[in-house]
């Protein structure tokens, strides 16, 4: 099962999140070699230049992990983006863009815990996600290379176009 | 929760907070309605574990221009 989109009643439907299949928001999805991609994204439809309304993407998690829960203690890898970091939060460094990596440092871990280094990164595409778990953890694609690997160019393109992207925290 | 179509459902804004309060309590062991006031506040210095929620919390925020 793959994502889901979720609305919400009453404020004209000008909000909206990407989750887990079937509506539950908070439910990773599974993938083709038994791990999960937890994946949450919430939307506003918000005004833009030269008139009219566009969907944009506000905040966003995209993380791979060994089991099926949300706050999972068995995560790979996973990425956070805040749209509005200095908004709701300050503008700390712990909001920009970043890619956090399970694991631990060989020589500093006990000065420099690697799972709590935000790696700064500029905005990642979910299908960049997707390849990477094909390409590097070799996760098996539902298609052959031929099909996947066009549909992901095309979509990432159409991405990078119109992504935003944060200025550097201060 | 309401099916619109095999991958679209509506929720109700209280629906939304009595996910946000079961999750708050259960990972941190404070309401829902506190992380909120928390987080708006930027008390939270690192939302590593709870970035989930917080995304979610955005379903319940008035779109506001960039």
């Amino acid at each position: 099962l793959g994502p889901s989109l979720t609305v919400v009643e009453g404020v004209r439907r000008r909000t909206a999140a990407l989750g887990g299949p079937g509506g539950a928001f908070l439910k990773p999805i599974e993938l083709t070699n038994a791990h999960y991609l937890n994946v949450q994204v919430s939307l506003h439809l918000m005004p833009v230049d030269g008139g009219g309304e566009r969907w944009k993407v506000m905040q966003s998690r995209f993380q791979y992990q060994l089991d099926d829960v949300s706050a999972s203690k068995h995560w790979i890898f996973r990425y956070d983006y805040v749209r509005q970091p200095a908004s709701v939060a300050g503008g700390i460094d712990a909001f920009a863009p970043h890619l956090n990596v399970s694991g631990r440092h060989s020589e500093i871990e006990d000065e420099v815990p690697l799972n709590s280094v935000h790696f700064p990164t500029r905005r990642m595409s979910v299908e960049s996600t997707i390849r990477l778990l094909i390409t590097n953890y070799n996760v098996p694609a539902n298609s052959p290379d031929a099909t996947w690997r066009p549909m992901l160019a095309e979509a990432e393109n159409m991405f990078r176009e119109i992504a935003h992207e944060n200025p550097p925290p201060r | 929760m309401v099916k619109i179509s095999d991958n679209e459902f509506e929720v109700s804004p209280d629906e939304v907070r009595s996910i946000l309060d079961k999750e708050a309590r259960a990972r941190l062991g404070v309401s829902g309605e506190e992380l909120l006031r928390s987080y708006e506040a930027g008390e939270i210095r690192d939302s590593s574990e709870i970035a989930d929620l917080l995304i979610l919390a955005d379903l319940l925020r008035e779109p506001q221009p960039a």
